[in-house]
């Protein structure tokens, strides 16, 4: 299988290429590599996209995450051997090549003050004034990587490590929804009231996740965010206008070469 | 009237269905009946289609009264179930009549039953699905477990009843709920994050009959697992998993797992 190859040029991470894992008795992980890296990620959507592509009969779901790509299968269907072989097919002949051009959604965020009670917090932590961390963080691009934890919950790479932060030592039992956070060297939004122990440095009035739209996630794995700051007027502003439905937000097309990680 | 009303809600009575599918990669969870099987006969038994929306009762079941004629099927854990005071049988189809309570008491064995009605419960589809997922707040009935005073709309059944209430479900597919359980555990995709001898203590601690709550507090201390915690990026999580914290104890996902934890499992 994939073990048996030489290291292809390109490849970060495993040498030998995918290794795959089985988790649980319906589900098959194809992990490409141990970092969060640009490269790795795009081979995960890249197989993402093949199997798709394939719509086999038998395969429930696709997940991609950072750096693999769990695959739900009904074993009734589609045996582990069966799936094992063909994905160590695809994963042979795998293009490094393009991917759709990413869009980048712009996200209007109100930082500090009771919107971003941790920013004070991770200012202190890095030694840097609360400016700073404001325009170091709504400086790059962020790669949506996958989603998890709460419907739409973004997970982000591309923070800058000046403005990284511990978790809190005391998870907070609710965080509105709409928060942005820092996590260790990531960041997130929290698309709905939840309990969360990121350090909260901002709010948008934007909702990632709404059950009651078309799409219910407003953003796809593989693009891209980026955060602008607004006033706490502008923030009730929009959110009336979220509420009624009627904000779009802004999107654009990434103009930055993929692969290269922005504000790192 | 086409509806159940709510007497009593029980412990935490939801309506279910097999699950919001598909929504995984956005971090949605599936949500859905935990013990599938179960929700899929109850819902044969009242002549509906196996994956129709019912009610899953978790400990302690609640107590219902309906406002027309209709035909119900009760699986899972044995909760004692009573027509207007008097036993009734669960795994056969039961016809009910207009003003009829049906209650339930504690499960004496197993911990969820379910309660189809014919026509199925008649909730909105959100993402495709009926289930109730209680922290998201959707799905189900007003997105959140039934409390007292709570009047279901159910749907209307196309069987026609005389041929529906033969049905039962034959003994050899009915779940025996006796303890102990055998646990069958396939080694995750992170097994290889823990030393062997602390897989091997995972096998040998859970290979012993125990209750769950010492079963977890004997793990505790003694998973010597190595993790290195900071290197490990959230995978996803998918039902059935038993999950593994530095300082906490191992657990098992259920249907409402979140789609990613940082968790060696």
């Amino acid at each position: 299988m994939s073990g048996e190859r030489n290291n292809p040029p390109g490849r970060a991470g495993y040498q030998d290429g995918a290794k795959l894992l089985p988790a649980g008795d319906r589900a098959l992980v194809v992990e490409f590599g141990n970092e969060i890296d640009p490269r790795i990620n795009r081979l995960v959507r890249n197989l993402h996209l093949r199997i798709l592509e394939m719509e086999l009969v038998g395969i429930e779901e696709l997940v991609p995450t950072y750096r693999s790509l769990l695959i739900l299968y009904e074993p009734a269907i589609i045996s582990y051997q069966e799936l094992r072989q063909l994905v160590g097919t695809l994963d042979k002949n795998l293009p490094e090549g393009e991917l759709s051009p990413p869009k980048v959604h712009f996200v209007p965020v109100v930082y500090g003050g009771p919107y971003g009670p941790d920013l004070v917090d991770v200012a202190a932590a890095n030694r840097l004034t609360q400016e700073e961390v404001i325009g170091i963080h709504q400086e790059p691009e962020y790669m949506i990587y996958m989603f998890g934890f709460a419907p739409g919950f973004p997970y982000l790479g591309g923070m800058s490590p000046l403005i990284a932060a511990p978790r809190l030592g005391v998870p907070r039992a609710r965080i509105p929804a709409g928060s942005v956070g820092i996590a260790g060297s990531q960041t997130g939004i929290y698309p709905l009231e939840s309990p969360g122990g990121w350090r909260l440095i901002g709010r948008t009035p934007v909702k990632p996740y709404d059950p009651c739209r078309e799409p219910q996630v407003l953003f796809s794995v593989g693009e891209y965010l980026k955060f602008f700051r607004i006033t706490g007027e502008e923030y009730l502003d929009i959110k009336a206008e979220v509420d009624k439905g009627c904000y779009e937000i802004k999107v654009a097309s990434l103009t930055r070469p993929e692969g290269v990680l922005g504000g790192a | 009237m086409r509806v159940i009303c709510v007497k009593e809600p029980g412990l935490l009575t939801t309506v279910q269905d097999l699950g919001r599918k598909g929504f995984r990669q956005f971090g949605m969870p599936v949500c859905g009946a935990v013990d599938a099987n179960c929700l899929q006969a109850a819902n044969i038994l009242a002549g509906n289609a196996p994956g129709e929306a019912a009610l899953e009762l978790t400990m302690a079941g609640p107590e219902v009264e309906f406002g027309f004629s209709s035909v119900v099927g009760v699986t899972g854990a044995a909760m004692d179930p009573r027509i207007n005071g008097r036993p009734t049988p669960m795994w056969q189809a039961v016809a009910v009549y207009p003003g009829d309570r049906l209650q339930f008491g504690w499960a004496q064995s197993g911990c969820r039953a379910y309660l189809a009605v014919a026509g199925g419960i008649d909730v909105p589809s959100v993402m495709g699905s009926k289930s109730t997922y209680i922290r998201g707040g959707i799905g189900g009935f007003k997105g959140r477990a039934l409390v007292k005073g709570d009047c279901l709309p159910v749907g209307v059944s196309f069987m026609d009843p005389e041929q529906v209430l033969n049905r039962r479900i034959p003994s050899i597919h009915i779940p025996k709920l006796k303890s102990p359980w055998t646990l069958r555990v396939v080694p995750g995709p992170q097994a290889g994050y823990f030393t062997a001898d602390g897989l091997h203590t995972f096998f040998r601690i859970t290979g012993l009959p125990r209750m769950p709550t010492a079963w977890a507090a004997a793990l505790k201390a003694r998973l010597s697992g190595t993790w290195p915690a900071p290197t490990l990026f959230p995978m996803r999580s998918c039902r059935g998993q038993y999950r593994y914290r530095g300082a906490a104890v191992p657990s098992s996902c259920w249907a409402t797992v979140t789609p990613r934890a940082g968790t060696p499992r």
